[in-house]
This record gives structure tokens, C-alpha cells and sequence, in this order.
């Protein structure tokens, strides 16, 4: 129903608080951003190197909001306690805040390096993709 | 159902720009068919796009004849011609878009001729070059354009592809065209438009076209404003 609704009405919205992208749900842990909904898991991939983190996002508002990748923080910790940042690879330089429109939603997936030997545990600052206040979700073995 | 409704719209939108080529990697900056961003209009990507479109034209023909029959302009001879095909756009801009069409068809509605003969068949073939401007708000898209080139119109007594018997007595004919257009838009995902287009000629005022459009998109939205 909702995917005749898509092609006769106005396009795929993305329902707020519905954390479901135009297929599938969000996966991961959930958080809720100003216009964001986010939800973030780790994930993996063929080529690139890990850790990798799969972000989904919806913005609730019915104006743009900021996606800002090239700002979220995002420290690892290994089984001691021992906690380092870790920096997103991105090779081609493309990582930038963007404009998501109103009620639409997107998904990226970001490779981190940096990690020390032995981390099992990523923690994402999700606030900092939304120029939010600090919202800290942790990803892996332990968390 | 919806899962593969939805699926074959964004294999067709998204990826068409990429057709034949192979994604090895999801994540940024380790893609081959695509990039970071591909969800915002701000995306720093080429506004491209390329539009799959049925026209229908219907103008007034030029007086003809296809035996030789003297020309006259009697009130009342009709003149109407319709035609109806496909057409391919490539255009390219945010808020101010430029670019190139052409299409051909049949001529569904023959305009008389002045004789004897009167006509069986008929081709059209048209080409523009289009500068417009529009705006995106939400998912819809509204706009105007116009559009300046030429039409070719052949007419014939009969077709001798499908009536090899024929003895075909053709008659062509050119003309200049300048068209005033409004669009409308929606996209049903950022990349994947539908639109409806209708023109008036600003030369003749009989000359009306419409234009049914599905829009693929480079860059999300456009990047219009």
C-alpha cells in the first residue's frame, strides 16, 4: 500500500519515529536527534577495512536539517579501558555537512582507522551528526 | 510486494546512471558506482539529468499537395496535424537548466492537402534547445521553460512499407518553432522523477504540445533550490 502511495502521491516520506528507511528498518541501536533519527550498527564489507559503521538517518522536520559526518567523534576502547580516537577513512575527501531534506532519509557506511590492537568496543558521539549535544552510543563485543 | 516495488524504483533511479557498473564496496570512499551523499540535493555532483518522454504535438501544417494541385488558402481546409512519440531530454542546471531534445513520431492527425490526393501517412521528427528555470519544494518540482528549434513533417499518400504497391507521392515540409512551456514535477525518490510538461507556441497559436516525462537524476533534486 505504501508503495503505491509512493508512486501516486508524493514520493517515499520517511514517517518520523519510524526509524525505516524505504525498504527495511534502521538497523542498530536508535537515537533521536533534534530532526534526526538515527540509528547506528556495525557492519562489515569486502574491500574495505574495518571497523565500519553503518549509519541510518531520518529527518522528522518538515525542513532540511544538517548531516555532518566530517564532525562525529568516535573513540574506540580496548578491553583495559584504554580509550583512543579513531578518524573515518575517506580517501576521495568527500566527507562534508549536507542538507537532508524534510521528511527523507539516507544511509552511509564509514570505515574508522586508528583503532589500537585489542579494541572491541567503538563509541559514536551520534549528537555531533546533528550539531546536537552529545549522545554517546557504543558498538561491539562488550557494549 | 512493496519491498520489490520499491527495489526495482531505486535499481532504475539510482543506480541507471551506473548501468553496467559493478559496486564492489558500500562504504565511503571505497565505491566504484557511487558516493557520498547521494541522499542531499547539496551533494557537490554535477545537476545532470535525462529525461524519457511521449510528446504529443498538434500544430498547423503548411498548405501542401501531392499532385501538383494549385495551393489556396480557403477558409475552412483543415490543417491540423497530430503527432505522438517518444523523446529523449538531456538537461542539465539547479535553478537554471539548459539543455537538449529531440523526438519523432507518426503524425496521427493528417492535415488535408489541397487536391485531389489527400494523404495515408505521415512522420514527424522535432529538435529544441531548452533554457528554464525551477524550483524543488519537498518532493515537487515546478518550472518553466522555453524551448526554440524546428520540426520536419513528411507527408505521403499512402505507406510503402506496408503497402509495397504504393506508388508514394511525398510531400515535406519545415518550420521553425518557439515554445513557452510549464512543468511540473515529482519525485518519487531524489534521482527518479515523473513530470508533466505543456507548451504553447509563442509563432503560431494553434501549436500546443504535451510532454510526459520520467526524469532520471544525477544529482538528488537537482540541488535545486
Amino acid at each position: 500500500m505504501r508503495a503505491v502511495l509512493c508512486l501516486v502521491l508524493a514520493g517515499c516520506f520517511y514517517a518520523p519515529n519510524s526509524y525505516h528507511g524505504a525498504i527495511a528498518p534502521f538497523p542498530g541501536k536508535r537515537v533521536a536527534l533534534g530532526c534526526l533519527d538515527v540509528a547506528v550498527t556495525l557492519t562489515d564489507d569486502a574491500r574495505a577495512p574495518g571497523p565500519i559503521v553503518e549509519y541510518s538517518f531520518g529527518n522528522r522536520c518538515m525542513h532540511s536539517t544538517v548531516v555532518d559526518f566530517s564532525s562525529v567523534h568516535v573513540v574506540a576502547y580496548t578491553d583495559a579501558g584504554a580509550a583512543t580516537d579513531v578518524h573515518p577513512r575517506d580517501p576521495r575527501h568527500e566527507l562534508r555537512p549536507l542538507g537532508l531534506d524534510a521528511l527523507w532519509m539516507g544511509s552511509e557506511r564509514i570505515s574508522y582507522e586508528g583503532a589500537p590492537t585489542g579494541a572491541d568496543v567503538l563509541c559514536v558521539d551520534v549528537g555531533s551528526l546533528a550539531h546536537e549535544p552529545s549522545q554517546w552510543v557504543c558498538l561491539g563485543a562488550r557494549s | 510486494m512493496k519491498a520489490l516495488v520499491i527495489v526495482a524504483l531505486l535499481a532504475v533511479s539510482v543506480r541507471a546512471y551506473a548501468k553496467g557498473c559493478h559496486e564492489t564496496s558500500q562504504v565511503v570512499g571505497y565505491e566504484h558506482c557511487t558516493w557520498f551523499g547521494t541522499w542531499s540535493r547539496d551533494t557537490p555532483v554535477f545537476p545532470l539529468w535525462f529525461e524519457l518522454t511521449y510528446y504529443r504535438h498538434a500544430f498547423t501544417a503548411q498548405p501542401y499537395t501531392l499532385d501538383g494541385a494549385a495551393l489556396s488558402t480557403t477558409p475552412g481546409d483543415d490543417l491540423t496535424a497530430i503527432s505522438g512519440g517518444p523523446m529523449f531530454r538531456i538537461l542539465a542546471g539547479r535553478l537554471l537548466y539548459a539543455g537538449l531534445e529531440g523526438g519523432g513520431g507518426w503524425l496521427s492527425t493528417l492535415p488535408h492537402s489541397y487536391g485531389a490526393t489527400q494523404p495515408g501517412w505521415g512522420g514527424y521528427m522535432s529538435g529544441h534547445i531548452v533554457g528554464g528555470a525551477h524550483v524543488v519544494l519537498w518532493r515537487f518540482g515546478l518550472g518553466a521553460e522555453l524551448a526554440a528549434g524546428g520540426r520536419w513533417a513528411v507527408l505521403a499518400n499512402c505507406n510503402a512499407k506496408a503497402d509495397p504497391m504504393c506508388m508514394q507521392v511525398q510531400s515535406s515540409q519545415t518550420s521553425r518553432e518557439v515554445e513557452l512551456r510549464a512543468r511540473a514535477d515529482i519525485f518519487i525518490v531524489p534521482q527518479w522523477s515523473l513530470g508533466v510538461v505543456v507548451g504553447k507556441s509563442l509563432l503560431d497559436d494553434n501549436d500546443h504540445e504535451l510532454l510526459i516525462t520520467t526524469g532520471f537524476h544525477v544529482r538528488a533534486l537537482d540541488g535545486a533550490p
